[in-house]
């Protein structure tokens, strides 16, 4: 599972562009991530340029 | 609102516009989609532009230009700086607030119907495969818009052609991290660009400062997803401005990706085309994306409005545009990035040292044709390489 410090996204679209599965919305100032699809491969959470995005063990 | 168009463009960017402008110029029905509030808002970019590869068509004007350069310095992680004079302006910095919207506006002007807080979330598809629609959620109403053709201009995100069966997700070693501030209240000169390159300053990257005028500029950095980590590039950006201009304010900051593909020709299908860094058109070296994403849009926009004169709207039509883009980027594109594959390679004691050749130069001579053989005598492995880049295979 991935969690979001949303108050510190700035809505770039960076983790967008990575995410092999599609499952990160951005509509201009929110953020969503789908749970259900996500595979939790942490690439999101790599290419965030502020921190934003955390990775958790559980799915 | 008419719920019936000849072409809609997702995204109002340098690349949307261009390409809903020239579509709208050939004839056909126009309506543009961005989801921000405002066109221009926010300046996620260095807004740095070579002049001599700005697209003809477009005259530019003096409210788009902050300062005009013709000096570029490196700065090795030794501290030497290499400068480097041209006789000619080498490119400007913008005001991409101004520049962005302006483009839109005379797509408007053309003929262009724009809409903002305009988020598209689905495409609509024929029975026999054909993008032929949007479904939009403009300001906060759900509707389903018609089009004979999409063009996908929606920047590095690059859900519309995801949307449509095309893979354009990025992988680690193609995506740049990036973050910027605009710094005030520093002394700078306006006419140069400042590259510092080297791991001490940011890994797998680099950083720039580029001069906006009125002693203030953008300062910013990019670092290779390969190379990064969750908030690794903010924390870099934070230590070079509280090194290098502790007395300055920040009175902007913000994230961003740049594309640093190699050049890409999966970006058309039945019903719709890509531009811009949807298309992955930006320089991999660089990450320099306004001119390209500027030609893959007016030529995609050239090719649409031919499309629907012909009432052909397939793949096989459309490749025309891939086609000519091809023909335009596929080179310089694959030139970059082998020139990046091979600076990836340099370490900080081959920066230090092609400074110290290259400052043995007198500021007159010294040129950038120059610094680059420094580079290949310092790598000798790799000037097969460098010969390939240059010989064009
Ligand atoms: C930090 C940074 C610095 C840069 N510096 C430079 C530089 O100095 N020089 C240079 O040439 N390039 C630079 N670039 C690259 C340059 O900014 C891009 O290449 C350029 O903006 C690409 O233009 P575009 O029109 O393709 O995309 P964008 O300008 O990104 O426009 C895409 C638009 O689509 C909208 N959109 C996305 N999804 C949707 C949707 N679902 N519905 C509706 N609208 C949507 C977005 O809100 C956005 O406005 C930089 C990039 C970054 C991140
Ligand atoms: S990369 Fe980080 S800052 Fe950018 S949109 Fe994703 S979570 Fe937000
Ligand atoms: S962890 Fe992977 S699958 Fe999940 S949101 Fe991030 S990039 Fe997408």
């Amino acid at each position: 599972m991935i969690e979001i410090k949303k108050n510190l996204c700035d809505f770039c679209g960076t983790c967008v562009s990575v995410c092999p599965v599609d499952c990160i919305e951005l509509f201009e100032a929110r953020i969503e991530i789908d749970n259900e699809k996500c595979i939790n491969c942490g690439l999101c959470v790599k290419v965030c340029p502020l921190g934003v995005l955390e990775q958790n063990d559980e799915k | 609102m008419k719920n019936n168009w000849d072409v809609i463009v997702v995204g109002g960017g340098p690349a949307g516009s261009m390409a809903a402008w020239n579509s709208a110029k050939g004839g056909a029905s126009v309506l543009m989609l961005e989801k921000d509030r405002e066109i221009g808002v926010p300046v996620r970019c260095g807004e740095c532009v070579d002049n001599v590869l700005f697209p003809k068509s477009i005259k530019i004007e003096d409210k788009w230009i902050d300062t005009t350069i013709n000096k570029i310095e490196f700065i090795s992680p030794d501290s030497s700086n290499v400068k480097i004079k041209f006789k000619n302006t080498i490119g400007y910095i913008l005001d991409r607030r101004v520049f962005d919207s302006d483009l839109a506006k005379y797509a408007s002007k053309a003929g262009v119907t724009i809409k903002t807080k305009a988020y598209v979330h689905g495409l609509l598809v024929s029975d026999d495969g054909f993008v032929n629609g949007v479904k939009v959620n403009i300001l906060g109403d759900e509707f389903e818009l018609k089009s004979k053709i999409v063009i996908g201009a929606d920047g590095v995100e690059s859900r519309i052609g995801r949307m449509a069966g095309i893979n354009t997700a990025l992988k680690m070693e193609h995506i740049g991290s990036c973050v910027q501030a605009v710094v005030s209240g520093i002394d700078i000169e306006d006419d140069s660009i400042k590259l510092y390159v080297g791991e001490n300053y940011v890994p797998g990257g680099y950083i720039w400062v580029f001069p906006k005028g009125n002693y203030s500029a953008n300062i910013g950095l990019g670092i290779l997803g390969k190379y990064s980590s969750s908030g690794k590039p903010k924390m870099y950006l934070e230590k070079f401005i509280n090194e290098h201009f502790p007395n300055g304010s920040i009175t902007n900051y913000v994230a961003g990706g740049v594309p640093a593909t190699n050049f890409v020709d999966n970006i058309i299908e039945n019903g719709i085309m890509l531009v811009g860094d949807a298309a992955r058109t930006a320089n991999p070296l660089t990450g320099g994306g306004i001119n390209a994403a500027m030609h893959s849009g007016e030529i995609a926009g050239t090719c649409a409005s031919n499309a629907i004169k012909s009432e052909d709207y397939s793949k096989k039509f459309l490749a025309e545009y891939v086609k000519i883009w091809t023909k335009f980027q596929k080179k310089p594109q694959e030139q970059s990035y082998r020139i990046r594959e091979f600076a990836l390679d340099l370490t900080n004691d081959d920066y230090n040292h092609i400074a110290k050749k290259a400052l043995a130069i007198s500021e007159e001579k010294r040129s950038l044709t120059k610094i680059f053989k420094i580079v290949i005598w310092r790598k000798p492995s790799l000037i097969f390489d460098v010969i390939k880049l240059f010989a064009g295979f």
